[in-house]
């Protein structure tokens, strides 16, 4: 998973408290290992200094001070250039594969493109490595076909993702509503 | 990703490299089964000797453009040509004719006839474009020795393992010297060693013979023996592969 | 569990319907066929009874009898009709028959119905000076069948006795036995045993459309926990759907169809319908026996399968058949000739038993051929593979090699059917070169001759009225005597005109007419002396006075050998009218006439209602009118034909049935060929050879078969030689003709279900 492509993604929507910045890529991107308030603060705060967001109003009601962060124009360029870029082709993409696909759910973009981007930067490489094995001795070949099956795996899994995509929406954009 | 760290970059293709000029063309193809629509203006291009993958979801139209651009169906709208010739206003024995002679087929699994030995399932196309037996059977044995078949030629299709099979489907294919072989999910009934071997063997071949291959699949490491690959999604091309 | 089991048969989708209901069309046809066969004897039975007043009759020759009864043999066009002559003769008691009205008085006459519609369509002179004044119709008791033409003609009973002699006391109420011939009836046996093997092979056909579904079916239910006991039962009420609807729908056939069967004629007269009814004890002891053989059938088809959860084991993989099979065929052909000989011998074994024998022997070389038939597609099919020189050929070969069982079962039905016909055809060749023995040999063709016969002397005005018809061209009065030396009659003669007597007969130029008058017709007899030339008298009346003829110095020699085949049918000499003088001549009675007409049905009707209506105890026959013993044939011989027609037309159905089933259950294949470019035509062509390579060869060989059995039985029962003309090439092109149209037929729906694009509906 990508945190700052994750919390820019969620700023895109509107404007956020990191509090509840924190709290949404829990729920969305990472529900098994929630990030620490330290790294999503963290990573605001590099995020602030590259002009990608920029903090919007510091409110002080009970509690902790609470500041209020917006995306720049900068940080949506940067977002949108992200999003189109395929991956590279690796194996345990899953994360930053689905990081992509619920922010582009999230910015009310069509997934097919970008899953086609990913599908044929995949299988450029699945290419190449299927020149390999066939060349190469047999340890590689047998490497080369370890990373077919990692790389074919991810093609099932966002062939299966781009078939579920309209449940994936209604689930995502849901709780957004409501918070 | 150390993996792939130690893996060489090839420069690509490394296969038989297409030389350009398109052998079968479609354009603007629409087929309708009742109320569906398989096809909704799909465009396709192959050049001679060129490996394509048509991936897609089931019932995306994948299986209708191969059978359209092979001639076994006919589309409602848009043409279909071969070698410079339009062959989707062929009548159907034309077209057969052309199946025959020009086209190969691989389906996933069935193809060969069980009474049929493997000779001669091999030499059946042959037979039944009028070669005499003998020479059939001699052109047919030829194929054996280069798909790993030796000494299958008299097994019957129920006496092999499926990766045998697809091996004599692929060699009954080649047997004619076609332009284009059509596989239709070639691998989809083996596991994975016998895929991998079948798809060497179809690709290798097609490859050194300079015919081109249309293979329409769903999985990702068959599409990878393809030069590019053609999605198809709702009747329509689509992604970067496209032609 | 029936339950369950009838829910099954009757929702296993449309495949299994329809080899359901094919299976219980097949039992229908069978079932009508076995009811119709029960009720052939006592419909026989019931003729008999209808027709015992005119078929028997007691000669007596004591004058107080109170009736004399004369049936003569009569024909309108060439339908028979029958002339019952009648004579009160005063005394006793007279007990009509139930049906005739009053006795007809002299000129009068009481009709069936057919012969007064036949009256009220013919023109007068054919048909009603030989009937007289029609007082009323004749019941239905008194017929042998609707469309049955009688009469009963009333006449004064001197001139009746005075012209046949005949006596009678009163109408006869016991029959005689219809008798039929035993070659007839031994082609009767054996056709009915014939009938069944191909329903038989129907049914089989039929039931394989739906096995594959209904084992896959039965095999799920075992998944779900049914036991094979609970399984077997299943198939046993699926079974029984069949047989069930098949008897009833049998039932429902026999009695639709039962009007056209009783149109059907059996020595020459149809049958009341009412009266074709199956004795209800074998008639129910049937319905029974067909849902037993339903229920065993599924049973036993049970066996050879183990229906698992997981679906369906063959016991084991069938052998490929060995040339063994054929033993059966050859065993029932030696039991056929066996009880062939027992039954022409006599000696102490019954005729039924011996006949029923040969029926069960006949029944059995159509089994052992339908045994026989699997090996013999193989090496039919091992031979085609090896001359395969196309792609069609190949594949049909291999089929034929592979599946050598189910291959020849689809041609099975034809290949019995052309056994059958062969068998037959053998028969009728010989009973039709049989035929030409007969009594018109002299006739030649619109020839006409009436024997007179009587005491009632006949001049020559008879001949002049006949002279006169229309159409007529000649009519030779002929004077039969017996030349007599004094109590020994020493040869024959006729008195006529030699040279009118030459052009009139077919055999005329055998005689070669003396200057002298008198001439050797057909003879080397030496007739030297005086004679006494008589009228040949039949039965009663004393001797009329004769004429004496001078023979002395013998006859000249003829130049001509006598011709054997008219021996018996020619008189010794020929004796010119005019060496006689008038009063002499006049003396002498016609005893027969000789009519040339141009051939017409209707100038031979008119011929015979002139002789009738002057001597109505005539006996007329025509040149082109069929003969008792050959009619019978060929009755019989139309009655096995249609049977062949019947069973061609269902081995042609079971020929599709399984020509299409063996194609579907390939479809995939030949949809993947024909994706891959295989030509419509090679897909027929495929098809095609499939059915008809076996075919033309097994045929061919059963027809052979059917010829040695028929010309074997023939040669033990009649010792006779026969050999099978080209009839026997036609019976089999013909069949294999029928065949393969059949499977014409079925194609274009085979070619539509095989379409490459039918790819995408699997």
């Amino acid at each position: 998973m990508s945190v700052p492509h994750a919390l820019l993604g969620l700023l895109r929507q509107q404007p956020r408290h990191g509090y509840d910045l924190k709290r949404l890529v829990d729920r969305y991107f990472a529900p098994d290992h929630p990030v620490a308030f330290a790294q999503v603060y963290a990573t605001l705060s590099r995020l602030e200094g590259k002009g990608r967001v920029r903090m919007e109003a510091v409110e002080q009601a009970e509690g902790p001070e609470r500041r209020r962060y917006a995306i720049t124009p900068d940080g949506i360029d940067e977002l949108d250039r992200w999003l189109v870029q395929p991956l590279d082709p690796e194996p345990h993409l899953q994360a930053a594969l689905f990081t992509k696909v619920v922010l582009v759910i999230l910015a009310g973009r069509d997934v097919t493109p970008i899953v086609d981007a990913e599908r044929h930067a995949h299988l450029e490489r699945m290419r190449e490595l299927t020149a390999v094995r066939r060349t190469a001795a047999m340890p590689i070949a047998l490497l080369a076909d370890y990373a077919l099956f990692h790389l074919e795996a991810d093609l099932r899994w966002l062939d299966l993702t781009v078939a579920r995509v309209d449940e994936l929406r209604r689930t995502v954009l849901a709780p957004l509503e409501t918070a | 990703m150390t993996t792939l760290a130690v893996l060489p970059t090839p420069s690509i293709p490394a296969i038989g490299a297409p030389d350009g000029r398109p052998i079968l063309a479609a354009s603007d193809l629409h087929k309708r089964f009742g109320t569906t629509e398989a096809l909704r203006g799909i465009d396709f291009a192959i050049a001679r000797g060129e490996i394509v993958a048509v991936m897609g979801a089931s019932g995306s139209g994948k299986s209708t453009l191969l059978h359209c651009l092979a001639g076994i169906l006919r589309p409602d709208h848009g043409t279909v040509t071969f070698d410079g010739g339009r062959i989707d206003n062929l009548d159907e024995g034309r077209r057969s004719r052309l199946r025959r002679s020009a086209f190969g087929f691989v389906f996933q699994f069935g193809q060969l006839v069980p009474e049929l030995s493997a000779l001669e399932n091999v030499s059946l196309p042959l037979l039944l474009d009028g070669v005499r037996r003998g020479d059939a059977e001699d052109r047919a044995a030829a194929w054996f020795p280069r798909l790993g078949l030796d000494g299958l030629e008299g097994r019957r299709p129920g006496d092999m393992s499926g990766g045998q099979a697809q091996r004599v489907a692929v060699a009954r294919a080649l047997v004619t010297d076609p332009a284009v072989i059509f596989a239709d999910e070639p691998t989809g009934s083996l596991d994975s060693l016998a895929g991998e071997q079948v798809m060497e063997l179809l690709t290798g071949a097609a490859s050194d013979a300079g015919v081109s291959v249309v293979i329409v699949t769903h999985e990702p490491r068959v599409a990878a023996y393809a030069h590019r690959e053609v999605v198809v999604r709702d009747g329509r091309a689509s992604g970067p592969g496209a032609a | 569990m029936t339950r369950l089991g009838l829910r099954l048969a009757l929702a296993g989708g449309r495949g299994a319907v329809v080899g359901l209901v094919l299976t219980a069309v097949a039992v229908a046809v069978g079932t009508a066929v076995l009811l119709f066969a029960l009720s052939f004897l006592p419909a026989l039975a019931d003729r008999d009874a209808r027709t015992a007043w005119r078929e028997t009759f007691l000669l007596d020759d004591d004058a107080t009898s109170s009736l004399l009864i004369l049936p003569v043999e009569d024909h309108v066009g060439d339908r028979v009709l029958t002339r019952v002559v009648v004579a009160p003769t005063g005394g006793g008691d007279l007990a009509l028959p139930v049906g005739l009205p009053a006795l007809p008085g002299p000129g009068e006459a009481y009709v069936s119905p057919a012969l007064a519609q036949l009256l009220a369509e013919r023109p007068a002179d054919e048909l009603e000076p030989r009937v007289g004044r029609v007082m009323g119709e004749l019941g239905e008791s008194m017929l042998a069948s609707p469309d049955e033409l009688v009469v009963v003609i009333g006449m004064d009973a001197e001139a009746l006795r005075a012209d046949t002699g005949v006596a009678v006391r009163a109408f006869a109420t016991q029959s005689t036995p219809l008798d039929l011939s035993p070659i007839a009836l031994l082609l009767i046996v054996l056709a009915a045993a014939g009938a069944l093997a191909p329903v038989a092979v129907f049914v089989s056909t039929a039931t394989r459309m739906s096995a594959a579904r209904r084992e896959l079916r039965l095999a799920a239910l075992r998944l779900v926990g049914a036991t094979p006991a609970q399984v077997a039962r299943l198939a046993v009420v699926e079974a029984l759907v069949s047989t069930v609807l098949g008897a009833a729908g049998g039932i429902v056939l026999f009695i639709a169809l039962r009007p056209l069967v009783a149109r059907i004629p059996l020595d020459d007269a149809t049958w009341w319908p009412a009266a074709i009814v199956p004795p209800p004890g074998p008639a129910l002891a049937l319905l029974v026996t067909v849902q037993v053989v339903g229920a065993a059938g599924a049973l036993l088809a049970m066996r050879r399968l183990t229906i698992t959860p997981l679906g369906v084991q063959r016991r084991s993989v069938p052998r490929p058949p060995g040339a063994w099979r054929v033993l059966p065929v050859v065993a029932s052909i030696v039991a056929l000739f066996a009880a062939i000989g027992l039954y022409e011998g006599g000696g102490d074994v019954p005729s039924a038993i011996s006949l029923g024998g040969a029926g069960i022997a006949f029944l059995g070389v159509i089994l052992g051929i339908a045994f026989a038939g699997p090996w013999l597609t193989l090496v039919v099919g091992r031979a085609l593979h090896r001359v395969a020189r196309g792609g069609s050929s190949l594949l049909a070969a291999r089929r034929l090699v592979d599946e050598p069982r189910s291959s020849f079962g689809a041609i099975a039905g034809v290949i019995m059917a052309v056994f059958i016909a062969s068998a037959f055809f053998t028969f009728s060749a010989y009973t039709q070169t049989r035929a030409g023995s007969a009594m018109d040999l002299l006739l030649p063709s619109g020839g006409v001759v009436a024997w007179l016969g009587g005491a009632r002397p006949v001049t020559d005005a008879l001949t002049d009225q006949l002279r006169v018809l229309p159409g007529v061209t000649a009519a030779v009065p002929i004077r039969e005597v017996s030349l007599v030396r004094g109590e020994e009659v020493a040869g024959s003669g006729w008195v006529v005109t030699c040279a009118d007597l030459r052009a009139v007969l077919a055999r005329g130029a055998a005689i070669e007419c003396a200057p002298k008058g008198i001439s050797r017709a057909n003879t080397t007899a030496t007739l030297d002396g005086t004679f006494v030339m008589r009228t040949d008298r039949d039965l009663v009346g004393g001797p009329l006075p004769g004429i004496g003829l001078d023979l002395a110095g013998g006859l000249p020699p003829s130049a001509a050998q006598p011709d054997p085949e008219t021996v018996g049918f020619l008189p010794d000499l020929v004796i010119d009218r005019s060496i006689l003088a008038p009063d002499a001549l006049a003396s002498l009675s016609v005893t027969r006439v000789y009519v040339a007409t141009d051939g017409s049905a209707a100038v031979i009707d008119r011929v015979r209602s002139v002789v009738m209506a002057a001597r109505p105890g005539s006996f007329v026959v025509a040149q082109a009118q069929p003969l008792a013993a050959n009619h019978q044939f060929e009755e019989i011989g139309r009655i096995v034909a249609m049977g062949l027609v019947a069973t061609l037309a269902l081995a042609g159905c079971s020929l599709a049935v399984a020509v299409t089933t063996s194609t579907l259950e390939r479809r995939r294949q030949f949809v993947f060929l024909r994706s891959a470019g295989m030509a419509a035509a090679s897909l027929r062509a495929t098809i095609l050879l499939q059915a008809a390579v076996p075919l033309a060869a097994v045929a061919t060989l059963s027809a052979v078969l059917g010829a040695v059995v028929g010309s074997g039985i023939l040669l033990v029962a009649a010792q006779v030689v026969t050999v099978p003309d080209g009839s026997l090439i036609g019976v089999v092109l013909l069949s294999v003709a029928v065949a393969m149209g059949v499977v014409l037929l079925t194609l274009p729906p085979l070619e539509r279900m095989t379409r490459p694009t039918s790819l995408r509906h699997e």
